[in-house]
């Protein structure tokens, strides 16, 4: 992964400061809230229902184990010993106080750790395929791109003031584990007629309160071009997106208002410029970069291996565990391990600080100090040999994070809610929990299979519910909690929007709602179909059907 | 206001000029850019240099043809978090042919001078709300930079192969 | 019957206006705020968030017994307790200790 040198390092011990002085100027006085507001959300620093909460960047989800000892420490020294991984592979502590948070960002940075640009209306935390450099279905590993875009987009002097937050991804691979169409800027890299790597750019994908599937701009802008090109839809809309409304400001309205092929244009228009400047990386910065990418030192293994055949082979668990929870390597005799931060019943995402210590260490031994975030909020070991499955699967289960339930109807992806989120219209957590319990049975779980279950407790979508076979969007009804759920989404590669099914369903009711939409799937599969697979066959009308009576 | 370039601060021998007052013969003097179209062979005739001020509304393309000729062009910051001046300012500075002074005013913080000064402006007004002091030290927060921007200053990816 | 909360701006913490004028942490010892009140106590909210002292004042609607005090919403009743999924997080946890 990316190491900092001192010009990295140098950058966010001088934003520490910083941030250290606007603190000490919004204590004295001299910056009102409205003033300190947008330079404290620069820092990722927002106020919530019960305390500041810290958002700290993980850049496009890679975190090495030293770096996660250090998150385990700030939990247990200046939180309440717990961390909440977040839909865009960030971590959360839900706990924080002003006047500490100039300490708690002086001791990450201690390990290259910041929390810079991950709030406020500015370029956040570029995101990609937690499989990176590892899935045997990759173009190029897209991380030495994100690690570029990191760079030019932090503390860049002209876009640190938007109409609204710039979200972007970045996919390796055709198929799409970053949910590049639901980002202000997806990039999807891919080989040119002559060999030569580019990109595919979407713009003006989101979700959210109007929730879109990216366009395509431009079918192939050759990788040299990449920051220039991103300056051009940036300039674009930082001059014409929205400021009088800001449920209209994102760039995926300006696309929307302006259509597409005129949008389009206008980048285009404005690249003929903004190529001409040193926007671009030299060839030998993007080869450093690139270099701190190469793949680790994988051993040469004999495949099969015997060890770990037997071991599926005796132990029924574990094979339930690697079916669900382990995916190919690109090398043979190793294996990518996802690991559920679900346990059935538990919270999604959090994390108490001993576990972080442990999969630091478990990182340590097992997977050349590297861990990686999901957007889905779990965590992923990329170099796993074979053979050292059953041991890392023990020690996983001994610390609740050996959950075999990747993918499956109790991997639920859910936003802090009305719980933490002060701008939160509903619960979602205790939602999550109960569909989880519902589902925990081992048989019932393999016999759904692969199914998305994601829960907003508002209107703003960071569950991303728009985008989950199965979504539950918390609102308010007259006082109560009360709960729509839609059908179909998706964020892969074929992206769609989830289409509301009907009328909503009390907190009492939802979860008993849920359960009939998958009997649905259940009684209306063909052959070995999904349920997205069912869904996209059959249309809402069964699921209406089990849910409303008779249309 | 007190006005800044990147040094520190100045004393401002520019007037501003409402839309109905007469034009100082013997002053620097900033007019609306609505004023200047209407008038601007007059204002250009006039002893003292002319200079203009943009709203964000102002369409950059009508003040092309008069931009070496003009002294001064000032970008409008309604508030501090429209940020539309900062690319308008890159514009100007990297591409139209401007070659006067560059400057921001409207509701700044200090906390954006070194974004001001990347972004190509060569001064800007803050409120003397703010202390002298806070506006230097933010100025001088940062000495290293990512990405390449109008101050053409040497930027991190381009001084780590510098001396290679 | 309305009380005033806020979080306190060094620490984030939530805080009420009580009758003496400070900002406490228990609703219990809030001023209780009538209609006619309504304004001029919300701009003793405006007044410490400009004296740095709180962060985003605003009325809460509470039911109030003869010894206890409650907010009526529940995005109050958890603010004033803490998280109904950590019941061993925030006020709950320590004034059930008590």
């Amino acid at each position: 992964m990316y190491v900092y040198d001192t010009y990295d390092k140098t950058l966010i011990n001088q934003r520490v400061a910083e941030f250290r002085g606007q603190v000490a100027r919004r204590v004295n006085g001299e910056l009102t809230e409205d003033q300190f507001k947008p330079l404290r959300l620069l820092n990722g620093l927002y106020l919530q229902l019960h305390a500041y909460m810290l958002r700290v960047c993980i850049p496009y989800g890679v975190l090495s184990s030293h770096q996660m000892r250090k998150l385990a420490h700030v939990a247990r020294r200046y939180d309440k010993g717990y961390g909440h991984f977040t839909t865009r592979q960030n971590i959360q502590f839900n706990w924080s106080k002003l006047e500490e948070t100039p300490d708690i960002l002086y001791e990450l940075a201690e390990v290259d750790l910041h929390a810079i640009q991950t709030s406020g209306n500015v370029i956040r935390n570029t995101t990609s395929d937690h499989f990176a450099g590892v899935s045997n279905d990759e173009v190029e590993d897209p991380r030495p791109y994100c690690e570029i875009i990191r760079q030019w987009s932090t503390l860049h002097p002209e876009f640190s003031f938007l109409p609204r937050k710039f979200k972007i991804a970045v996919t390796g691979s055709e198929h799409d584990r970053a949910a590049v169409k639901f980002h202000d800027i997806g990039l999807r890299l891919k080989k040119g007629a002559n060999g030569n790597i580019g990109f595919e750019v979407l713009v003006g994908g989101g979700q959210g309160r109007t929730p879109v599937v990216a366009i395509t701009i431009r079918n192939f802008l050759p990788k040299q071009q990449l920051l220039s090109y991103l300056e051009a839809i940036l300039r674009v809309y930082n001059r014409h997106g929205r400021r009088d409304n800001i449920y209209k400001a994102r760039i995926k309205i300006l696309v929307r208002d302006l259509g597409g092929c005129e949008f389009a244009k206008q980048v285009e228009d404005e690249w003929r410029h903004a190529r001409k400047t040193n926007a671009n990386v030299s060839f030998e910065e993007e080869e450093r970069i690139r270099a701190f990418f190469v793949p680790p030192p994988y051993h040469a293994i004999e495949t099969p291996v015997v060890s770990f055949q037997k071991a599926c082979s005796e132990d029924v668990s574990f094979r339930n565990w690697v079916l669900t929870n382990t995916y190919d390597h690109k090398i043979p005799g190793y294996a990518i391990v996802t690991i559920s931060l679900k346990p059935h019943g538990g919270i999604p995402g959090d994390m108490a600080d001993d576990q972080m210590d442990i999969v630091a260490d478990l990182a340590q031994a097992y997977s050349f100090g590297e861990i990686r975030v999901t957007h889905k909020q779990n965590l992923v070991l990329a170099h796993i040999r074979q053979e050292d499955l059953f041991v890392l699967w023990q020690k996983l289960v001994e610390h609740g994070m050996g959950t075999a339930n990747v993918g499956l109807a109790t991997d639920i992806i859910a936003c802090p809610g009305l719980d933490y989120c002060g701008l939160a219209t509903a619960r979602s957590i205790p939602i999550a929990q109960r569909i989880s319990e519902r589902f925990n049975d081992r048989d019932r779980l393999n016999d759904i299979g692969k199914i998305s279950i994601n829960i907003s407790g508002c209107i703003n979508a960071c569950g991303h519910h728009h985008a989950g076979n199965i979504g539950i969007l918390g609102v308010d009804k007259r006082g109560n909690e009360a709960y729509q759920i839609t059908l179909g989404g998706r964020s892969d590669e074929h992206a769609a929007i989830g289409q509301i099914v009907g009328p909503g369903f009390s907190e009492e009711r939802v979860v008993d709602a849920v359960e009939n939409v998958v009997e649905a799937y259940i009684e209306n599969r063909e052959g070995k179909e999904t349920f997205i697979e069912t869904f996209d066959r059959t249309g809402l009308d069964p699921f209406k059907e089990k849910l409303y009576g008779t249309l | 206001m007190a006005l800044y370039n990147s040094h520190g601060s100045l004393y401002d021998t520019w007037v501003w000029v409402s839309d109905e007052e007469r034009v100082p013969s013997e002053t620097s003097f900033i007019v609306s850019a609505s004023r200047f179209l209407e008038t601007a062979e007059l204002l250009l005739t006039n002893r003292s240099p002319a200079g203009i001020w943009l709203a964000n509304e102002d369409q950059i393309e009508l003040i092309k043809p008069y931009v070496d000729k003009l002294k001064l062009i000032a970008l409008e910051f309604p508030h501090f978090k429209d940020g539309r001046s900062f690319s308008v300012a890159r514009i100007l500075r990297e591409r139209s042919g401007f070659e006067g002074e560059l400057r921001a005013f409207g509701d700044l913080l200090p906390d954006q001078a070194s974004f001001l000064v990347r972004s190509g402006f060569d001064t800007f007004e803050i409120s003397e709300v703010f202390s002298q002091e806070s506006v230097c030290k933010a100025l001088n927060s940062y000495t290293v930079w990512y990405q390449f921007a109008a101050d053409k200053k040497k930027t991190a990816p381009v001084l780590r192969h510098w001396l290679a | 019957m309305k009380v005033l909360a806020a979080n306190r701006l060094v620490d984030g913490i939530v805080v009420y206006l009580s009758t003496n004028g400070t900002w406490t942490e228990h609703i219990t010892d809030a001023r209780k705020v009538s209609d006619e009140e309504e304004v001029a106590v919300l701009d003793i909210g405006v007044q410490a968030e400009a004296a740095c002292e709180v962060v985003a004042p605003y009325l809460v609607d509470v039911a109030s017994g003869e010894i206890s005090v409650r907010p009526t919403r529940l995005r109050e009743l958890i603010r004033e307790n803490g998280p109904t999924v950590r019941l061993d997080l925030g006020r709950q946890s320590y004034q059930k200790a008590s």
